[in-house]
């Protein structure tokens, strides 16, 4: 029985050759010591601060663009030499031109699909329904040619679900995807690693990475500042525990500030966000002190814990711009 | 859901650059039938010039027979092909392969030699299919016209035209391999079309191709004492079709790292260094500040070339509207000289109909002497006639050639010295046909509508070409 690889991508100490150069200063290298490990299964998003470390850093990790010192270990099985050269358990997915324009979104799907030893009534079945179940039926049948980049690129990933590859790699952080996309990603996300492989997503958004990671690693100043199970990251670094909307919110913060000592009050758009430490964790405490102040807000919801309000506290913990 | 797409990668090819099968090969065959016609107007045009050095100078398209029509066919469909291929590069050459499409098809199970010869053969199989029927259509459509049918020479042009067609194919395929971005490519097949042409005319291909008598028997084009061109062209496929497929192999052995499209935005004033540890050697990798120079310089050239087209053509215009209002006792000069488009045989051999000649003005002290041509006006008419005697004031004038069956010294005059505007000075012939095809209907669309919607649409275009860029 053939060895199935647990561990897909390992990366240790691994710093790009690539350095960002500004005029009077010195180099900085645009990756520094980045250790990772993802295990088959999983699906990571990758954000961070430059579009340009994330976008290098997922080149890194297909084989794409060499490093220059570190260790990166692909299914267990080494780094070649070679860069560039078409892996079989790497599919890598760095921009959308490359699905054909003369063709409907189903009939490509048809065709990249061609050489599966499958029942090409059958397959054409199961794909046409799969695109409904990831909400891209009306797209189905639509011209490549008129379709958004961020559509081609989706219609791509579809293609690697049905790709041999352990590891997929969609490498497109400078792509904005809208509600319908970010869901469709989702459910493919879901698929693949319902399938044992793994999704390596590059992004900007952290709606996206809530929506289809189940872990995810910040890079910023070419260092990861986190990496972990998402779930973790949005507990870890999420400190609001309530939010306050109210017209009165700047009124209400001078009230509440002396009645909840130990925690944090701030303001961001009419919103009055009550933040605490893991020991100071009282949304009752809080709700009463509210009471307390005589305001009735006009609404106050406990805050669900959402990835961007984590990753704006941690770029705010190292101190970097946004 | 009834209809289940069964797409192999030899019938995605055959679609090229259209979008459904059957609407692709209706287009085709609509593509056959256009350069039909379009040969067979063309025809019509070069006739309405008969009277003009085009009859001297290229009478394999000027004489009313098969092998007029058939010529300027496969001269057609070699410009119609060149356009074809740089419109629908994209689609239709190994861009595919720097886009990565091969990368995801060889991930998805295929095979890239296949891919290369169901690429090379699709091209090929469309190209010999719409030129066929052209032709085709070319010869049933002179078919109505009645000329003696020879069926010899049309062979010999069929293949000179397919060979011609099948050469730019190829080249075209070898460029896409080798050239990055699209603009150059598309650069490269109008050149690659251009040193056809000139291999064409070095290898003596235009000599046989303009003998009628030769193309008469085919293997005149293999014959190396005639022509080297075809033998050369043949090896020069067979030679590009294997570096294409070396390189085809080796290029979709690869991820084809695109920039910038690969490349997110960078900051301003940031470049992107890459540094060996080892030596400390740096190479710049991406530098914002430096980009789009080209484009810039690709802005001035396109909008030069525009300028420069619509400029001349109005220049043009200008000319033959002031030689066309020229009238008697005032004829438009420029510069002290007459220019005059000759529509008589009367002066022939020196002066040929719709020659445009120039005569310089003279003032009534300017010598004349006899045996000079001289433009003069009697009766509110001008006549070019050649002095035979001076006689004091008065100059005695003949034309050089006087018709069959007309009367020998009818036209001999006796000119007034004053009533002389001009001595013949010289001439030129291809101006001239270009002043009569200007005059026609065809031609006054191309020297003065072409360059009005240039005009008009002027910043529609550069945009065009910029958003292209």
């Amino acid at each position: 029985m053939p060895h199935i690889a647990e561990h897909v991508v390992f990366m240790e100490n691994v710093s790009s050759g690539e350095h960002f150069l500004t005029s009077g200063g010195s180099p900085r290298r645009v990756l520094s010591n980045i250790s990772l490990l993802m295990k088959r299964s999983e699906a990571w998003g990758i954000t961070g601060t430059s579009l340009y470390e994330i976008k290098l850093l997922l080149e890194i990790m297909a084989n794409i663009r060499p490093y220059d010192s570190g260790r990166c270990v692909l299914i267990e099985q080494g780094m070649p030499r070679r860069k560039r050269v078409i892996l079989r358990h790497v599919f890598y997915i760095g921009n959308s031109q490359m699905i054909y324009n003369n063709m409907n979104v189903l009939e490509y799907l048809m065709f990249v699909t061609g050489k599966l030893q499958r029942n090409q009534v059958e397959l054409q079945e199961e794909i046409f329904e799969l695109l409904i179940g990831i909400g891209l039926g009306p797209i189905s049948l639509s011209p490549n040619n008129l379709l958004t980049k961020e559509e081609k690129a989706v219609v791509a990933l579809l293609a690697a679900v049905y790709s041999g590859s352990i590891i997929i790699v969609f490498n497109l952080p400078e792509y904005e995807f809208d509600p319908i996309l970010s869901d469709a990603i989702a459910k493919l996300s879901n698929l693949i690693r319902k399938m044992g492989k793994t999704l390596i997503l590059g992004t900007k958004s952290c709606l996206l990475i809530e929506k289809a990671s189940t872990h995810s690693a910040v890079v910023a100043g070419g260092k990861v500042i986190y990496s972990g199970t998402v779930e973790n990251f949005r507990y870890q670094y999420d400190h609001v525990i309530v939010k306050i909307r109210d017209k009165q919110a700047l009124k209400i913060k001078e009230s509440l500030t002396p009645l909840l000592p130990g925690y944090q009050l701030s303001i961001k758009n009419d919103t009055l966000m009550i933040s605490g430490s893991p020991e100071r964790n009282d949304p009752e405490l809080i709700y009463k002190k509210v009471l307390e102040s005589g305001f009735i807000p006009e609404l106050m919801e406990m805050n669900p814990k959402t990835v961007q309000n984590a990753y704006e506290e941690l770029i705010l913990e190292h101190d970097l711009p946004q | 859901m009834s209809m289940i797409y069964r797409n192999s990668y030899f019938k995605k090819e055959l679609r090229q650059a259209y979008s459904e099968n059957r609407t692709s090969s209706g287009r085709k065959l609509a593509s056959a039938l256009f350069l039909g016609l379009i040969s067979f107007a063309l025809f019509f045009v070069f006739q309405t010039l008969q009277e003009s050095v085009l009859s001297e100078s290229v009478p394999q398209i000027m004489q009313p027979s098969f092998f007029s029509t058939v010529t300027i066919y496969i001269h057609a469909a070699f410009v119609f092909y060149t356009l074809y291929f740089i419109v629908n590069y994209e689609t239709l050459f190994f861009s595919e392969i720097r886009n990565n499409s091969w990368y995801l098809l060889i991930q998805m199970g295929y095979h890239p030699v296949m891919m290369f010869f169901s690429k090379l053969l699709a091209l090929l199989y469309t190209a010999f299919m719409i030129y066929t029927v052209g032709f085709l259509v070319t010869v049933f459509l002179t078919l109505f016209l009645k000329y003696t049918f020879i069926l010899s020479y049309l062979p010999s042009l069929y293949l000179a035209g397919l060979t011609d067609i099948f050469l730019i194919s190829i080249l075209s395929m070898i460029f896409s391999l080798f050239t990055k971005t699209i603009v150059n490519a598309r650069y490269w097949i109008f050149f690659s079309a251009v040193i056809i042409v000139v291999l064409k005319i070095m290898l003596g291909e235009y000599t046989i191709l303009s003998n009628r008598v030769s193309m008469q028997n085919i293997n005149n084009l293999f014959a190396l004492n005639y022509t080297a061109y075809i033998p050369a062209a043949l090896v020069l496929m067979i030679l590009f079709c294997f570096i294409c497929l070396i390189k085809s192999d080796n290029l979709a052995k690869y991820y084809n790292y695109n920039p910038p499209s690969d490349t997110p935005f960078i900051p301003e004033g940031v470049q992107v260094v890459r540094i060996d540890s080892s030596t400390g050697k740096q190479k710049i990798l991406w530098n914002k500040d430096k980009k789009g120079w080209r484009g810039r310089v690709f802005d001035t050239v396109s909008t030069a070339f525009l300028i420069i087209f619509i400029c001349t053509a109005l220049a043009f215009n200008i000319f033959i509207i002031l030689i066309n209002t020229s009238t008697p006792g005032q004829e438009v000069s420029i510069r002290g000289v007459i220019p005059f488009v000759f529509q008589s045989r009367t002066m022939e051999p020196a002066i040929q109909m719709n020659d445009l000649t120039f005569f310089r003005k003279i003032d009534p002290w300017f010598p004349v002497e006899a045996g000079q041509i001289i433009l003069f006006e009697e009766n509110h008419l001008i006549y070019v006639e050649r002095v035979l005697v001076k006689a004091g004031e008065e100059l005695k004038a003949d034309i050089d050639n006087y018709p069959p069956l007309s009367q020998p010294g009818a036209m001999l005059k006796t000119v007034p010295r004053e009533a002389v505007h001009g001595v013949y000075i010289g001439r030129n012939r291809w101006l001239g046909a270009l002043i009569f095809f200007a005059n026609t209907i065809v031609g006054r669309i191309l020297f003065l509508l072409v360059p009005a919607v240039l005009l008009f649409y002027s910043k529609q275009i550069n945009d065009y070409l910029k958003k292209q860029r």
